[in-house]
């Protein structure tokens, strides 16, 4: 009894989480301008406005300059910091660490805010690189999370037998400890990566129409006309969520047999 | 020291490591390692001799003090312009490259043609009896076989010197006893100076051309193995150095280094060889001697002659270990070979114990109060 | 130090600068802009100079006057002029127009000000104006940390409750406090026995069952709260559905209410709470349950006294993220939400993008990030290691 009753309500919580997002698929395809179930026949002409509209195309284009840039800076930036941190035991690293995860815990609205503030003074609000910026920011703790926690598994005589062989420090990072904390690294820039092309209150603050991403761009779309183009573009942006969260799942299995087959001792 | 007459290829000068500005790890070590020659570092955990190799390696940095290769100082030389082959404990094999990537990645770093890393690597994989597995990857091998990819992939650029940290700490007693062969067969093929770090002391009596017994950050003693180990100069030696039996008394009297010493208030005195300094009368010394050294039987030139009764038999064996109970000296153990034995023995039993003074050590003052135990 | 720690500081380096450029200072010079209170003195610096020697009492100077009518003539072309009239309008409803009016009447008046003045303007002729100013003329403020909890000066520098009518920011406070409450307790409801259900399962089909959690997780927040703005509209999916099953005949308003934010909100924030107490739930598996049982104790007891605590931790990780995320929400309640449903976020927004008062932004900043790290202390204390947060 108590277990048909848990399956039901499990299944009903599942259905709710995943239910709304099935809704846009079927609406995005309509031949109608009402968005409403049922469609009244299906087309791709919300499709056709996405592609061929230049405010779509910018605001996606956008994304993906400010998407990938992020990506690489704050793995690069978080790799070798991960990587420092977990060399030694210097004094304050538990103050680093904790100044360093900060944007993760600052409720987003106080630190769009912020950087509006700060980032107007400096000139780098309404522009891409300010909005870089920002997005690194908030993007690298969780690089620093992931590669924080593949460098735990790592050997560090494997550091040292490199470096024996003859290998100068960059060649021994470049050869031996970054294919081994490879899935850390990857995760981290997956996520830095999804981080920047969803975020949107920090893009409400400091872009202005010329600089719009796709989340802001569909914002907008939202606040003064709803048309059903959203649904496209929404349907986009949850497509490539799927495929991130596939890379990521496949990163993560490959991360644990490279750690399930470590050279036993 | 020089054996080889030759200069030096290490010369460790007055080197200090202090850990968080209070904890000194090594304590004004000087050492030297000759040209081709197995020396071994033999302590307990802490003792300072693995410091001392990192030191060697570059890892660890001299708080004070020089270390000079060949007569020039390394301090400001990085690990990857040492030229030293590393042999480690847990073997550090990378373990996203085959058994052949390893070994070609020193041959690598050093820019050779790809044919030279080939017939290098495989002549080497022949040396070290792997051929068949260099396409293999490390976690497809077992330990001993891992140990050896380990020990080619340290040879195989033809280093100045190879440094080993407790390279069989992990494998079991048999494989353990084969590959301390293999690598002293590797030494004398190749000449080349090891510095091998180990807490097993038989290995280091196995494999050495010398031995430096490590405690506390400082050297107790250096010397062949046969010297260590049968003229310990300290107690903490002897009692590493393998098995002991252990005596404190009272020097009765005293010239040069023969000393005669009572145990027991009013009981006998037992003849000793004084191990170094000086002693005086009525001073308190102790007394070690090794379960092998004790006879059943009066032998002719041994100046302790004794009846002990035997307390307890165990078959061990190629030999027996008795503990005999000597009046006024007291429990001692003697290890005594199976294959001379016809007779058996039954605790309860009064037999004949004899030592040569020379084989039991006077050491002045008294020693750390461990037990006499090192196997 | 040791070349190996300096080695690691270099390492840290450029992201540590980074962080300190591109996130500490702006949160710091957000926080000092709070209690900044600059525009008074920039804009009027003469009129300052002579207020301060004047008690506050009755009327100011005769040389006030001149000093006014010279800062105003001096500030005409500059933006200080507009920044200090837009503060004491804060202060005081109306200051901004008397300036103007002032302003205006100068391009035609004849010194000496102190008579020509009042008459043209009536209202310089009370002492308030002048007490705003005076009372203004400190380069630090309390007032827009006294207004973010509905309090402000009297022009004679006391404290007092702002009257009813404006008094907004302490019902935000708690009306976000609260909304964020049940988002959370709805959270734990909905979650524990779906996280159960799906720990029970094979892993094979818990790792398909936690798809369907982990798609809307990596899906982002704005496509999730556009799915309900849709779901909801008056033509939208839901009513479509509820009149054509004759539920409903009229189309019921969903989308702008409180129901809205609630579900939005909740649908949002779900995998928040799921994961952490999957994650929990397996490693604990089931053998406790049977350990409870084999000693006799029934099932709802095994529950309450066996499974409830050992999944405690759970519970707690994805509630603190679940309520320090919502306590910051904006994106949701902003589209999903009518005016009576917003949160704080709306209101920093709000305060930046429309009715530009950076020194609102800044305080209710400042007390959204006390409260929220006064929340994750409290939170440390309670859930060992707390994990990585998402932000929302």
């Amino acid at each position: 009894m108590t277990r048909i009753f848990v399956t039901v309500f499990a299944w009903a919580v599942l259905f709710f989480l995943v239910a709304p997002l099935l809704v846009i698929f079927p609406l995005s395809f309509s031949s109608g301008e009402i968005l409403t179930l049922p469609v009244p026949g299906y087309s791709l002409r919300w499709y056709e406005d996405f592609f061929l509209t230049e405010r779509w195309l910018d605001a996606t284009k956008n994304s993906f300059i400010v998407g990938i840039a992020t990506m690489i800076i704050a793995t690069v930036l978080g790799t070798t910091a991960a990587y420092g941190i977990n060399l030694t035991n210097f004094r304050g690293k538990t103050v680093v660490l904790a100044l360093l995860s900060l944007p993760m815990v600052v409720p987003l609205i106080v630190t769009a805010a912020s950087m509006y503030l700060a980032f107007s003074v400096v000139g780098l609000a309404n522009s891409l690189w300010g909005l870089i910026v920002a997005h690194t920011i908030i993007a690298t703790p969780y690089v620093l999370i992931t590669v924080l926690a593949s460098l735990q598994t790592f050997d560090p005589n494997l550091m040292r037998g490199a470096l024996s062989l003859g290998a100068r420090p960059v060649t021994a990072f470049r050869e031996v400890v970054l294919p081994l904390i490879m899935p850390g690294v990857a995760a981290g820039a997956i996520f830095a990566f999804a981080t920047s092309f969803d975020e949107l209150v920090i893009a409400i603050f400091i872009t202005s129409p010329g600089e719009f991403t796709l989340p802001r761009q569909m914002f907008a779309g939202l606040r003064e006309f709803i048309s059903p183009t959203i649904t496209a573009a929404a349907v986009i942006m949850i497509l490539l969520s799927f495929i991130l969260l596939f890379i990521s799942e496949a990163v993560r299995r490959r991360g644990e047999r490279l750690t399930a087959g470590k050279v036993k001792q | 020291m020089t054996k080889h007459g030759a200069a030096p290829l290490v010369v460790f000068d007055n080197v200090d490591k202090v850990y968080d500005g209070s904890t000194k790890v090594v304590d004004a070590l000087n050492l030297q390692i000759e040209q081709g020659e197995f020396l071994t570092l033999l302590g307990p955990s802490g003792s300072g001799k693995t410091t001392t190799l990192m030191m060697l390696a570059g890892f660890e940095a001299p708080t004070r003090g020089t270390i000079l290769f060949d007569g020039a100082p390394l301090n400001n030389v990085p690990t990857y312009k040492r030229d030293f082959g590393i042999v480690f404990q847990n073997y550090a094999l990378f373990p996203h490259m085959t058994v052949a990537e390893n070994l070609a990645f020193p041959l690598r770093m050093r820019r050779e043609s790809a044919a030279d890393i080939e017939t290098r690597v495989q002549r080497t994989l022949g040396m070290v009896k792997l051929d068949a597995l260099k396409d293999r990857m490390p976690t497809q091998l077992s330990g001993g076989q891992q140990q050896r990819v380990a020990l080619a992939r340290a040879l195989v650029f033809e280093p100045r010197m190879v440094l080993m940290d407790e390279p069989l700490g992990a494998l079991d007693k048999q494989l353990r006893e084969h590959m301390q062969l293999e690598i002293k067969r590797l030494h004398e093929e190749l000449g080349i100076a090891m510095l091998y770090v180990t807490h097993d002391q038989s290995e280091a009596l196995t494999m050495s051309d010398r031995i430096a017994v490590f405690d506390e950050g400082r050297i107790q003693q250096i010397g062949s193995p046969r010297d260590v180990y049968a003229r310990p100069q300290s107690t903490f030696v002897a009692s590493f150095m393998g098995e002991n039996n252990r005596l404190d008394g009272t020097v009765q009297t005293a010239q040069g280094h023969d000393v005669s010493v009572q145990i027991t208030p009013g009981g006998p005195t037992v003849r000793a060889a004084l191990a170094g300094g000086t002693v005086q009368v009525a001073d308190t010394v102790t007394l070690m001697v090794r379960p092998e050294c004790i006879r059943l039987s009066h032998e002719d030139g041994a100046a302790n002659r004794f009846d002990g009764r035997i307390a307890e038999v165990v078959y061990h064996g190629d030999h027996v270990r008795l503990s005999l109970v000597v009046d006024g000296v007291g429990t001692l153990v003697a290890r005594h070979p199976v294959s001379e034995t016809g007779t058996e023995f039954t605790p309860g039993d009064i037999v004949p114990v004899s030592w040569s003074a020379q084989q039991m050590r006077a050491f002045a003052g008294k020693g750390p109060s461990n037990t006499s135990n090192g196997d | 130090m040791s070349k190996k720690s300096r080695i690691s500081w270099l390492l840290i380096a450029p992201l540590l600068a980074l962080v300190v450029a591109g996130f500490i200072l702006p949160i710091g010079y957000t926080m000092v802009k709070a209690v900044k209170n600059p525009e008074v003195t920039a804009a009027l610096p003469r009129t300052v100079m002579v207020l301060d020697a004047w008690d506050g009492q009755g009327m100011p100077p005769d040389s006030a006057w001149d000093a006014l009518a010279d800062d105003i003539e001096e500030s005409r072309r500059g933006r200080e002029f507009g920044a200090m009239t837009r503060r004491l309008n804060f202060e005081m409803n109306g200051a901004r127009s008397v300036l103007m009016q002032t302003r205006r009447a100068l391009g035609s008046l004849e010194p000496p000000y102190a008579q020509s003045l009042p008459v043209a303007v009536p209202e310089l002729a009370t002492p308030e104006i002048w007490q705003l100013i005076k009372n203004n003329s400190n380069p630090f403020t309390a007032s827009f940390l006294l207004r973010a909890v509905d309090l402000q000066f009297t022009p004679d520098g006391r404290i007092e409750a702002v009257p009813p009518g404006t008094a907004i920011f302490l019902d935000l406070f708690k009306r976000t406090f609260w909304i964020s409450i049940w988002v959370t307790v709805i959270c734990v409801v909905l979650a524990y026995p779906t996280a159960y259900y799906i720990s029970s399962l094979s892993n094979r089909a818990a790792s398909y069952a936690m798809l369907l959690v982990l798609v809307p997780f990596w899906t982002s927040i704005l496509v999730r709260t556009t799915a309900w703005f849709i779901l909801l509209q008056r033509e939208g999916p839901i009513n479509a559905g509820l009149q054509a099953a004759q539920i409903t005949s009229e189309p019921l308003q969903l989308i702008f209410t409180r129901f809205a934010v609630y579900v939005a909100m909740v649908h949002v924030l779900l995998p928040f709470q799921i994961l952490p107490l999957y994650s929990v739930m397996k490693r604990q598996g089931t053998s406790m349950l049977r350990a409870a049982a084999s000693l006799g104790a029934p099932p709802w007891r095994q529950f309450l006294l066996v499974y409830l605590p050992l999944t405690m931790p759970g519970v707690a990780a994805g509630a603190v993220i679940v309520f320090m995320l919502s306590v910051g929400f904006y994106v949701t309640p902003a589209l999903v939400g009518g005016l009576q449903d917003q949160m704080i976020s709306y209101y920093i927004a709000f305060f930046t993008n429309q009715s530009i008062n950076f020194g609102m932004v800044a305080a209710l900043s400042l007390l959204l990030l006390v409260f929220t790290g006064a929340l994750i202390l409290i939170a440390r204390r309670f859930v060992p290691g707390l994990g990585s947060l998402k932000a929302g």
